[in-house]
């Protein structure tokens, strides 16, 4: 059961996006004191995982600090839009993998913080096998 | 279309789960960080003395933290590939962050002739100085660390709880038998153990699931 009052969610998601798909999605907040938002960022980014240092980038960025402008109301679905790049590409390698995914976070009063996360797939490179010795 | 590869959960042995820091440190019976720190008041310079993989700078960044929270101001550098020379512009970096502890992980690595000048710099500044070393260094031993098999099962136990277990026990032994107690190569061998029998497990090819974040 998701009890985080952070809903994020991509538009129709394919199986696989490609490269220069247009990624969309929305996400929103319930349960909160608005006046306890301090800032909300929207990230796409891929990262690498495995036996590895770990490297990431970020592809998409944008935040919102409710208290430096026009109040936002998060409980309404708040919408991101970016064109996908061509690479680094999804890969599910044996030693090293890399994840696209989209992650809200949400920056509260007091240092707390509250975060959600889409994974997603780009492109369609093959998973590695692994090769007998 | 081409098929892409599905997404899995995580690899509970990752890197991203297993540094230092992503984990605690499990410490021995009787034995606990804040004992430690009392072994380590201002002006102090001790060692940590292990072997690879023992988990020292897994307890390094566990008292790094804890020297924090007890309001010392630390300046960590940590040594890699035979480092012979403290890096440049160290003593500044220091003076600039109001640093009162510095923490050397790879201490050995220095030559004869930088241990000293180190020593000698942390000696005029009223320095406390801590650090990680294969064998002794001839500072005070804060803790020899020698992780056993019961301590491997423990960190892997932790790790794995809440997922879907593909090793167990008998492969913890098994890799820490094989890697001489090496606890950081257990866990790369159980990386592999798991990526394997992750992929045998699951070999349809379009990804439908998310994977675990």
């Amino acid at each position: 059961m998701n009890s985080s009052p952070l809903r994020l969610q991509l538009d129709d998601p394919p199986a696989v996006y490609q490269p220069g798909n247009m990624l969309t999605g929305q996400f929103c907040l319930e349960g909160v004191t608005p006046a306890d938002i301090r800032a909300v960022e929207v990230s796409v980014l891929w990262n690498t995982e495995g036996k590895g240092e770990q490297d990431m980038s970020v592809h998409y960025f944008e935040r919102i600090e409710p208290q430096n402008g026009d109040p936002v109301d998060f409980r309404q679905p708040q919408r991101f839009r970016t064109v996908l790049p061509n690479s680094p590409l999804s890969y599910d390698g044996l030693i090293v993998k890399i994840n696209w995914l989209v992650r809200v976070r949400v920056f509260l009063a007091r240092g707390k913080e509250i975060v959600s996360e889409a994974p997603f797939w780009l492109g369609t490179v093959p998973r590695a096998s692994e090769v007998a010795p | 279309m081409t098929a892409g590869p599905l997404p899995r959960a995580a690899n509970p042995f990752s890197t991203r789960f297993v540094r230092p820091g992503a984990i605690p440190y499990l410490f021995p019976t009787g034995l606990a960080v804040d004992t430690l720190l009392e072994s380590f008041p201002p002006g102090a310079r001790a060692q940590i003395v292990g072997p690879h993989g023992s988990g020292k700078s897994t307890l390094l960044t566990c008292l790094t933290e804890a020297l924090k929270s007890a309001g010392r101001t630390t300046c960590r550098f940590d040594l890699h590939d035979g480092q012979r020379n403290m890096p440049p512009g160290w003593v500044k970096q220091a003076c600039h962050a109001g640093a009162d502890t510095i923490i050397v992980d790879g201490y050995e690595q220095l030559s004869w002739w930088n241990r000293w000048r180190l020593s000698r710099d942390c000696r005029r500044r009223t320095w406390s100085l801590l650090v990680t070393a294969h064998a002794d260094v001839g500072l005070q031993t804060l803790l020899r660390v020698a992780p056993t098999i019961d301590d491997a099962q423990a960190v892997v136990a932790r790790l794995l709880a809440g997922t879907e277990p593909l090793v167990g026990s008998d492969d913890v032994a098994e890799c820490f038998a094989a890697t001489g107690g090496n606890l950081r190569e257990t866990l790369f061998a159980l990386y592999d153990r798991h990526e394997r029998r992750a992929r045998g497990a699951n070999n349809a090819t379009v990804p439908s699931t998310p994977p675990r974040r």
